[in-house]
């Protein structure tokens, strides 16, 4: 009787240790990318199979960027502020906002040329084929129709 | 064959049977015998679902096969469940990260408080 029950229990915990421990497996290299001060930096070294000294270069270039980008981020959030109060102030296209507008085309671009700039720059850091993998990436997630809609500010303005 | 007088032959066996006297005797206290019986049948415990289940699962697991594929069973449940799990959690992590760096370096897609 009691090796019966042995085995009833036996099995249910035999079934959930290796459902831990295969997990914990699975996830290991997950968890110790969190643990890292930049987890989609420590994520790019993994997808890229990059050196730690490539790592360390491209931590570098991406911590060089981040006050440029955080300060086109401003320039693009004041522009569509601008545009957006110029569009309800009034009811047709005025020459202001026929101005603001090319203002903020003229913004995309040079928001687009310092990504480019910094993405090449990554890329020269990697290995060549990991680089030309990465380019084709980033390219597709920034710079394809669609993917520069500025959402938020726009949202802001219509609280 | 067709039974011409079938009412005089039942009358002659009812005759027959009236005429019968048992001979044995009962034992002694046959009644009241009878009536233990009844009353231990009636308090006999009723088994619950609960009981039943286990005495099923145990008598089961008595046999070696079943125990076996019973183990091994649950063993590789847990096994495909947890890789299941662990790379669904480890594919969602990385998709967010990947949104994550995108973030980072996109000006047009950096959350904004």
């Amino acid at each position: 009787m009691k090796r019966s029950w042995l085995i009833l229990f036996g099995g249910l915990f035999a079934g959930l240790l290796a459902y831990t421990c295969i997990y914990l497996h699975a996830t290991s290299a997950q968890r110790s990318l969190e643990q890292s001060s930049h987890p989609e930096l420590a994520w790019l070294q993994k997808q890229y199979r990059l050196t730690d000294t490539q790592l360390a270069q491209v931590v570098q270039l991406h911590d060089a960027y981040q006050p440029k980008c955080a300060a086109l981020c401003r320039r693009i959030d004041d522009q569509n502020q601008k545009v957006q109060l110029l569009l309800a102030a009034t009811n047709t296209v005025t020459p202001e906002i026929k101005q603001a507008l090319a203002e903020a085309a003229q913004l995309r671009v040079e928001c687009q040329s310092a990504m480019m700039q910094h993405f090449y720059e990554v890329s020269r850091a990697m290995p060549p084929d990991q680089g030309k993998l990465y380019l084709a990436w980033v390219r597709q997630e920034t710079l394809l129709p669609g993917q520069m809609v500025p959402t938020k500010p726009a949202m802001r303005m219509a609280k | 064959m067709k039974e011409n007088h079938p009412s005089e032959k039942d009358k002659a066996l009812s005759a027959l049977l009236r005429a019968w006297k048992p001979d044995a005797s009962l034992p002694p206290r046959f009644q009241e015998a009878v009536w233990n019986r009844i009353s231990c049948a009636e308090a006999a415990p009723t088994f619950s679902l609960w009981q039943a289940l286990a005495s099923r699962i145990e008598t089961a697991l008595r046999r070696p096969a079943l125990a076996f594929s019973y183990v091994t069973v649950l063993l590789f449940a847990g096994l495909g469940v947890g890789y299941w799990q662990g790379e669904g959690k480890t594919a969602q992590a990385a998709s967010e990260w990947r949104a994550r760096y995108v973030q980072t370096v996109d000006p047009y897609q950096m959350p904004r408080n």
